[in-house]
């Protein structure tokens, strides 16, 4: 397409970086495009995600990773869903499964069904009727099922890792091609007079990095998008309050979940990520609603192993840039927006950027309307996520007591975007959930979410009606009854990983025993 | 049950397709849920000749309701449709055709029409709908039901073209066959609840009345209940749809039967060719400022080269649609709702949108402000995203010098359109909206089918060589041949004599 190779330049060695580079290697030959990295490792990564979402497997399988190595290598664990505690009321557990609740019975979900049935005396919960919430609950795991009739058919699964060692992993593998890797700190950014492009990229050692695309992987500093190219920042705080994160990693103990936990907290809430070698944790918070001292008091009192190190304290804002790309810039990762690893989005965001950008990539003119449509794509997927989050807070029913800072009741009573307003009004109504194309969260997440947060319809779908309630209790019986069955027959996530990926002289699964 | 609470009289009242595809479906979905259907017969509309054209989505319904497909295709004199020929639209493009299936196979997940715009500018000259097994076939005077032989390449499809008359009389057999109470009459009155405004009963001419609880409105553009009886207004495209009115006559059958029909444009509009089993049913559709009905009648003929019956039916209408579907406790579907341009075959359709989103929104309480919300906003959504699709084919014509056409090569594009267009023409960028109906592989047909051929495309389809590439479309055409060889005719599917002439690669 060009008669000389794009010059481009990633500024930034995070997550977000390496994934950009490595898509980029992978996906463009040499005579069409040049890649160079900018990194310092005075500049720490955040690396705030270690818990992803099954498109991160295709992302692995567009690179060629073998599985078993990449989880080797980043301590990963497998991820069927996020178990979410004392959200609604103190004392409440649901899964979000990266799975269905059932499968539809006439073209209707099974939920509207199980809406009627319980209407109509004591039904086992809706978990009962989800094979990976069930998997879930009974620490098993194993691939899904390509027969599509088989209720193991009706998941995906996910990893928990440790995003530092995955970038190290991208690292080496987009090296290995021959991705050139420069170290240093960037002390000025000049521009082209004549329409304010970014022109090169001054180092600290003097050097002067010129470009004909820049990606901004600065992280929350957003060096070239903001600094430079002043794009301005959407403010989404009063949506989702939450400001700090404090991490620490802790020994491993428990249960060797195949999945991650986010606990309500009194200013917002703790994760708790298991990996091969050790538990991942961290409290989000927000500022306005606890000092950081009384923060970290909250999270070493819900770790369940030993502390590895002193909590270490992150500083963001809930948003988003209103224009991620601008001229020759664009920001990928956490200069592009920032949301709370609730929903372990983050990843995935960076992501689906990267393969965005690819799908839209520029030739020396940049055609105004690519970045249009890539702009349009990453809004749309950043408002999707920040609805989808924004419910979680606002659908609770916390009392005073629950509730001793006030967070919850503010979250509850704050007036909330009018896209997820619609969306709440008829789900409450009668369980009715529209099906959007683009983003994140088909219908069976808000199931999840609503439900596991006591939001309950007031009625169900009347095609319902069109079947007797005894033979829709037998027919939900038979599901149960398939789900647990096929449940029964799975290995433990332990066993299963120690066959699959484990070093043999590590000593992970310590505590694994407890399944 | 009779749950006084919930909204349980529900009074369908139209004629014709519309009619009988809400009974039908509405019958299907709640006749044991405690409903009370009652279905008011108004006059048919219907005259000899008249054909329903469907979209590839219509056996599904078929399906639902329990139609079985031979004795419906035998009393509909009716024939599968593999695509729709598009003839005329240019000059110096061949027809094409937008075949009911994949185009090609994804290579590397990269949508398999960038590697085609990529070799197009190489040189390539297999056209896109060389890639469509729908269209090859149809090419070929073939036709053959989707099965295992195609599975795992492309996915397949077929529609229908339907005689009217017959079709209303199989669907009506079958809903009076399984219990569903019809009134027949003219409507003298929509009485409507004083304080509300909710419509209380119809009240009909031969004095009867029918009370209920909701109503569906099926009784076509005259929108009897939603426009006549409650005064919701109408919103019309005539400023993007200048072609105004419908002639309908038919031709004897054609033999062999082509699988699919043929969309022709001429001078003032274009010419719709759908074959039946026992006749051809032939559309004009054009505009009056620039025909006269004898000027159009006479261009049927040139354009078909058949002996067209010299009494053609001509009705006019206005493409656009109510201001709401839904109002108060009345659900208009179909053209009572929504009059779209007859191009794409799209009408048919519209019905069935409007049953599915009302099946799964069936009021739980009389206070239906909330589905009646949600349905409005849908419907209208999914009607402009099929408006935008029929426009394409208005704004992309390349037959310059001609005043209707080059009108519509000016014609401003509703925004998402533009938008759509313009990421197409810019990167081969296919974007696909919430509610559509059309889905990638119809737009792609449709827009190469044009001639919008894309300035770029995906740059990962350079991530394979050009040899490579070329193997993988020899594959795929190898593979389509050897599916296609094998198929039989269009009479062989309908258990009739074949055809004296099967035309041979």
């Amino acid at each position: 397409m060009n008669p000389t190779p794009m010059k481009i330049v990633i500024l930034g060695g995070g997550t977000a970086g390496w994934m950009t580079a490595a898509a980029f290697s992978k996906a463009f030959k040499p005579d069409f495009c040049s890649v160079r990295l900018i990194e310092s490792d005075e500049i720490g990564a955040v690396g705030v995600g270690e818990a992803t979402l099954p498109q991160l497997k295709d992302f692995n399988d567009f690179l060629g990773f073998d599985e078993a190595d990449f989880m080797r290598e980043t301590n990963a664990t497998f991820k069927l869903g996020i178990d979410f505690r004392n959200w609604g009321r103190t004392g409440d557990s649901y899964i979000h499964p990266f799975g269905i609740h059932g499968q539809a019975i006439n073209g209707v979900p099974l939920f509207q069904y199980w809406l009627k049935a319980r209407a109509g005396g004591d039904m086992p919960s809706l978990e009962a009727y989800s094979f990976p919430i069930m998997a879930c609950r009974h620490l098993k795991f194993d691939f899904p099922s390509d027969d599509q009739r088989s209720v193991r058919s009706t998941f995906s699964y996910a990893y928990q890792f440790d995003a530092v060692l995955y970038a190290k992993y991208l690292r080496r593998w987009t090296q290995a091609r021959g991705l050139q890797r420069t170290e240093g700190k960037v002390v000025d950014v000049a521009l082209r007079p004549h329409d304010g492009f970014i022109q090169s990229l001054t180092l600290s050692s003097g050097e002067v990095i010129e470009g004909d695309l820049f990606i901004d992987c600065s992280g929350f500093r957003a060096l070239l998008i903001s600094q430079t190219l002043k794009a301005e920042w959407e403010d989404w705080t009063p949506w989702l309050p939450c400001d700090r994160a404090l991490a620490v990693p802790c020994d491993r103990a428990g249960d060797f979940t195949p999945y991650t936990r986010a606990t309500a907290q009194e200013a917002g809430w703790t994760w708790r990520i298991p990996l091969q070698h050790r538990t991942g944790n961290g409290y989000v918070f927000s500022s306005q609603f606890s000092s950081e001292d009384r923060a970290a008091d909250v999270l070493m009192g819900a770790l369940d192993g030993g502390a590895q190190a002193e909590p270490r304290l992150l500083k963001f804002a809930a948003g988003r840039r209103k224009t991620s790309w601008r001229k020759n810039c664009v920001a990928i990762g956490l200069a592009s927006g920032f949301l709370e690893p609730l929903e372990s989005t983050s990843i995935y965001l960076a992501q689906i950027a990267s393969d965005f950008l690819i799908r839209m990539f520029p030739d020396r003119n940049f055609d105004p309307r690519l970045s249009d449509e890539f702009n349009r794509m990453i809004d749309i997927e950043y408002d999707r996520v920040r609805d989808f989050l924004i419910l979680h807070y606002h659908a609770n029913q916390k009392t005073a007591e629950e509730d001793p800072t006030g967070l919850w009741r503010y979250v509850r009573e704050m007036s909330v975007p009018d896209t997820l307003l619609e969306k709440m009004e008829i789900f409450r109504h009668r369980g009715h959930i529209h099906r959007y194309r683009d983003g994140l969260f088909a219908p069976p997440s808000w199931v999840a979410v609503y439900t596991g947060q006591n939001v309950l319809p007031t009625h169900y779908d009347r095609q319902v009606d069109n079947m007797s309630l005894d033979m829709v209790r037998q027919k939900m019986e038979e599901m149960r009854g398939r789900v647990a069955a096929n449940v029964d027959a799975l290995p433990t996530h332990a066993d299963f990983l120690r066959s699959y990926c484990a070093l043999s002289d590590k000593d992970m699964m310590k505590g694994a025993g407890h399944v | 049950m009779s749950d006084a609470t919930r909204p349980y009289r529900l009074v369908i009242v139209g004629r014709d397709d519309a009619l009988w595809l809400s009974a039908n479906i509405l019958w299907r979905a709640f006749a044991d849920a405690g409903f009370d259907i009652t279905v008011v017969e108004l006059p048919s509309m219907l005259r000899p000749g008249d054909v329903y054209p469907t979209l590839k989505q219509q056996e599904a319904y078929h399906s639902l309701i329990g139609l079985r497909e031979a004795p419906m295709m035998q009393a509909a004199q009716a024939t599968y449709s593999l695509g729709q020929r598009f003839s005329n639209w240019q000059k110096t493009r061949p027809p094409f055709i937008h075949g009911y299936s994949t185009y090609g196979r994804p290579i590397n997940r990269v949508p398999f029409h960038h590697y085609w715009v990529k070799a197009r500018s190489q040189g390539l000259k297999a056209e896109f709908d060389d890639f469509s097994i729908n269209a090859v076939a149809a090419k070929n005077g073939r036709f053959f039901f989707p099965g295992e032989d195609v599975d795992g390449f492309a996915i397949c499809d077929y529609a229908y073209h339907l005689e009217a008359q017959g079709y209303c009389k199989v669907l009506k057999t079958v809903a009076t066959g399984r219990g569903v109470k019809v009134i027949s009459g003219r409507i003298a009155e929509v009485a409507r609840d004083g304080e509300t405004g909710d419509i209380s009963e119809i009240r009909l001419s031969g004095g009867q009345s029918v009370a209920g609880d909701i109503f569906v409105d099926a009784s076509g553009a005259e929108s009897a209940l939603l426009g006549k009886g409650l005064d919701v207004g109408f919103e019309s495209w005539r400023k993007w749809f200048v072609c105004d009115r419908l002639m309908t006559t038919y031709a004897p059958a054609l033999s062999p039967l082509p699988s699919f029909s043929q969309i022709s444009a001429f001078r003032s509009g274009w010419t719709g060719v759908y074959p039946l089993q026992s006749c051809t049913a032939v559309q004009q559709i054009y505009a009056s400022l620039d025909m006269t009905d004898e000027q159009a009648f006479e261009a049927g003929g040139i354009v078909t080269s058949m002996p067209l019956n010299p009494s053609p039916v001509v009705s006019a209408y206005e493409a656009g649609l109510r201001h709401a579907f839904w109002e108060n406790n009345c659900i208009a579907v179909g053209e009572a709702a929504a009059v779209l341009d007859p191009i794409d075959s799209v009408r048919m359709h519209v019905n069935l949108l409007g049953l599915s989103h009302l099946a799964s929104l069936m009021p739980v309480t009389r206070d239906c402000r909330i589905e009646r919300a949600e349905y409005n906003r849908n419907m209208r959504s999914a009607m402009e995203r099929i408006r935008d699709y029929q426009l394409c084919h208005y704004l992309l014509n390349q037959r310059f010098g001609q005043p209707l056409w080059d009108h519509c090569r000016m014609l401003e594009a509703p925004d998402a359109l533009r938008y759509k267009l313009d990421m197409f023409a810019a990167r081969g960028r296919l974007i696909v909206y919430d509610d559509e109906t059309f889905e990638d592989d119809d737009w792609l047909a449709m827009l190469l089918g044009h001639g919008l051929i894309p300035q770029s495309y995906d740059p990962l389809a350079d991530q394979i060589s050009d040899a490579d590439a070329i193997a993988q479309f020899q594959k795929m055409l190898g593979f389509m041949h050897s599916v296609v060889e094998p198929m039989t005719s269009m009479e062989a599917a309908l258990g009739r004599a074949p055809s004296p002439s099967v035309r041979t690669f």
